[in-house]
This record gives C-alpha cells, sequence and structure tokens, in this order.
C-alpha cells in the first residue's frame, strides 16, 4: 500500500533518507511545472526544483502536520520563483529576447492571421506569453487552477490569501487571456 | 456578442467556481438558475470553457529528476574512510588516536627567560608543582601582602584625617557658640541697663527723696 506523505515524512525524519526521495518522485513534476510556468525558462525552472526539494529537505522539522505536504512545497517554490523573478528583473544583462520571454511584454499580434491547421505548439508558444504578459498574482493562480488541478482552498493556503481573493484574480487574469488570446480562439474553433 | 464589452454581472466568483466543478449541489442550481437569466455570464462562461482548452494546449511533458545530495560534513568523509580500512588499520588509528589525546591532555607549555618549553607526556604526571610554578606561587603571597599592607594603612590615614576633620568641625562649632553667646549676653546688658534706665526715671518721677541705693537694694530683694 502507498505510502502517505506525512507517513513517508516521519519516516525521513527517523533518518531514512530513502522515504524522501520517494517524497521527490511523487511531486518532482508538478514542482517543475508550475515554475516553468511561472518562469517560463527552463533552466530557472530546474534550479527553483532543486532548491524546493533541498530546502524541504533541510526544514522538515518545521513542517507541521496540520497542512498538507504539497501545499508547503508550492509555497516553497513560488517563493523561489518570485526571488528569480525579482533577481531577473534587477539584471541589467539579461539578453532582451530573455526578458520578454519571461515578462510577456512582446505583444501577441492581433492581427496575425492564424491557419486552422495551426499546430499545438505553436498555440502553446502562445498561450505561454499570454501568460507571460499576466500580473504575477493572477499568472501563479491560474497555473494553479488551471495546470496544477488544485482546489480554491489549496490555492488560498499556498497563498496565504482568502479563498475570494484567489477566484477574483483567477476570474480577472482569465478575462484579461481571452482578450490576449481571442484570435486564437477564433483560429481553434 | 461583443468581446470587448465587459461583464458588469456581479456572479464573477460562482462562475469560476461552477467553471473548475467545485461548485456544491445548491450553488450549481442557482447559478444555473442565474444562467437563463443573465446573458452576460452565460457569454463569458461560454468563453471561458473555450479558453480553458486553449489553455490546455500548453502541456508539460518532461520533467528533469531530482537529485538531492546533501552535502557531507567532513567528518562524515572521515567516518566512511574510516569504515573503509581494514581490521588491523582501524586498530591503529584508534590507537594512535588515544595516544594523541592523551599527550594532549597532558602536555605543559611554559614561558620563561629560556625561551618557550614543551612537555608532553602520555602518562599522567602527579600533582608537583615545578620550580616555575613555586616561584610564581611565592611571588603570588609577596604580592599579596603588600596588597593588605597597603590596605590597612589607607584605612589608618583615612580614619586619622576623619577625626582631625571631626576635632576642627567641634572647635567652629565651639567658637560659633561663643560668639553667639557673647551676642547675646552683650543684647542682655543691654537689656538691663535699658531697664534701669527705665526704672529709674520712674523713680525719679514719684519721689526725689528715694536715693538711688535704696532703689538697688529694693530691686534686688525683689530677685
Amino acid at each position: 500500500m502507498e505510502l502517505t506523505d506525512n507517513e513517508l515524512i516521519e519516516q525521513t525524519l527517523h533518518g531514512e533518507t530513502e522515504a524522501f526521495g520517494i517524497l521527490v518522485r511523487r511531486w518532482e513534476r508538478q514542482i517543475y511545472s508550475l515554475a516553468l510556468r511561472v518562469l517560463g525558462h527552463e533552466e530557472d525552472a530546474r534550479d527553483v526544483c532543486q532548491e524546493t526539494f533541498l530546502s524541504a529537505f533541510r526544514h522538515l522539522k518545521k513542517f507541521r502536520g496540520d497542512a498538507q505536504f504539497s501545499s508547503w512545497i508550492y509555497r516553497i517554490a513560488l517563493n523561489l520563483c518570485n526571488t528569480k523573478m525579482r533577481r531577473a528583473q534587477s539584471r541589467p544583462d539579461v539578453p532582451l529576447e530573455q526578458h520578454l520571454e519571461t515578462t510577456g511584454a512582446e505583444p501577441v499580434a492581433e492581427t496575425e492571421e492564424l491557419g486552422a491547421n495551426i499546430q499545438q505548439q505553436e498555440v502553446a508558444q502562445y498561450v505561454r506569453k499570454a501568460l507571460a504578459g499576466l500580473p504575477p498574482e493572477m499568472r501563479q493562480v491560474i497555473i494553479m487552477k488551471e495546470y496544477e488541478g488544485l482546489k480554491f482552498v489549496e490555492i488560498a493556503e499556498i497563498l496565504n490569501i482568502p479563498v475570494s481573493t484567489v477566484k477574483t484574480r483567477l476570474y480577472t487574469g482569465l478575462a484579461q487571456l481571452k482578450k490576449r488570446l481571442a484570435h486564437l480562439q477564433n483560429a481553434i474553433r | 456578442m461583443n468581446n470587448e464589452m465587459a461583464n458588469t454581472c456581479k456572479w464573477h466568483q460562482q462562475l469560476v467556481t461552477y467553471l473548475y466543478g467545485e461548485a456544491s449541489q445548491e450553488e450549481a442550481r442557482q447559478f444555473e438558475n442565474h444562467l437563463q437569466s443573465c446573458a452576460d455570464c452565460r457569454n463569458e462562461f461560454e468563453e471561458f470553457s473555450l479558453l480553458r482548452g486553449v489553455l490546455q494546449k500548453w502541456q508539460i511533458t518532461d520533467a528533469p529528476r531530482v537529485v538531492i545530495e546533501p552535502k557531507r560534513s567532513a567528518f562524515d568523509a572521515l567516518r566512511e574512510l574510516f569504515q573503509a580500512l581494514p581490521v588491523w588499520a582501524k586498530l591503529a588509528t584508534a590507537a594512535a588516536a588515544g595516544l594523541l589525546v592523551l599527550a594532549i591532555i597532558n602536555t605543559d607549555v611554559s614561558i620563561g627567560n629560556g625561551g618557550i618549553s614543551f612537555r608532553a607526556s602520555i602518562i599522567p604526571r602527579a600533582e608537583q608543582p615545578s620550580p616555575s610554578q613555586i616561584a610564581r606561587q611565592i611571588d603570588r603571597e609577596a604580592v599579596l601582602a603588600l596588597i593588605s599592607e597597603a590596605i590597612a594603612a589607607s584605612e589608618k590615614r583615612q580614619q586619622r584625617e576623619l577625626a582631625a576633620k571631626l576635632t576642627e568641625l567641634a572647635d567652629e562649632i565651639r567658637a560659633r557658640q561663643d560668639v553667639d553667646l557673647s551676642k547675646f549676653a552683650a543684647e542682655l546688658r543691654r537689656e538691663q541697663r535699658l531697664q534701669l534706665a527705665e526704672i529709674r526715671r520712674d523713680l525719679d518721677e514719684q519721689s526725689d527723696t528715694l536715693s538711688l541705693s535704696e532703689i538697688l537694694f529694693k530691686e534686688g530683694d525683689s530677685r
């Protein structure tokens, strides 16, 4: 029978570090995809993923069993993402293309005519850029809801905000994405 | 429907709750009833549903494996090395470590006129003072004696000074008292003189025949 997260944590704290390896295997994909979608950069996402689990391992004793382990590591990952984004914004030597890629400042060409045979990869690129153009607080909520499948309550716990705020940010973010991707929606209907 | 028209309806939170399937049975029923009467929410719900389909086109299929390698401390590295040694090497290492510890515990370092001397011994030495220790002991005792003498002398001097000051103060107080008494006495004699003169005038007014000696004699008897 598969052990729960708390049981694996308990074993890790008793010296069985292999139990933590199971935890890592269980959640690494979700943390990586979260980081990649938030940061838009594969290398940064790998760094965040690695640092998230390292940090979790070091501070495992501080983890309180009343919250979910997943919420805890999501929070660690998001904090690391925010730190990386702040550093990236303050770095003047970041190439313009990379900066645009991460900030989504390059506008989606609404006048671009998209053929009906638009490839999924192209759509993914547009989606990635449109998401990157959202304010971070909206982007994070949409990513956690749409891609990570987290409940509103879980997102609220991770971000330490009320559920109503989560829903408002989600609604506003979706409304902005709808405008940015309107031409795309017409092309793939 | 104009996509640029903002939905002014206030059912935003219920919309996203329903959209993502987290509405309870009652909440879903209420929202569905609302959709029947609100075109804005109906259109927006449809558009958000399509948008979700677009968003799901961005899939991440590959995720790198996380490798957690906690840094080993020097102690862990030494322990691992020790475990890898053969039995005879382990015994020799343990014996050498024990000798080293004993030597460090029984090491004596002293600094004197001849320079720095160092003596190490595996066997603990008896607690006998060395010549340098004895010399330090003597010096220490002499210094303590000198300090005690100095303190005693200082105390005596302070006592003498205090006694002298007290004496001086007492003399000063007596002198002031004498001055005050003299002034008082002088005032008293003056007052007596004045009384005498007054009595004399009274007597002069009453009788010209009484002599001064008789008046004085009467005044002395009445006191």
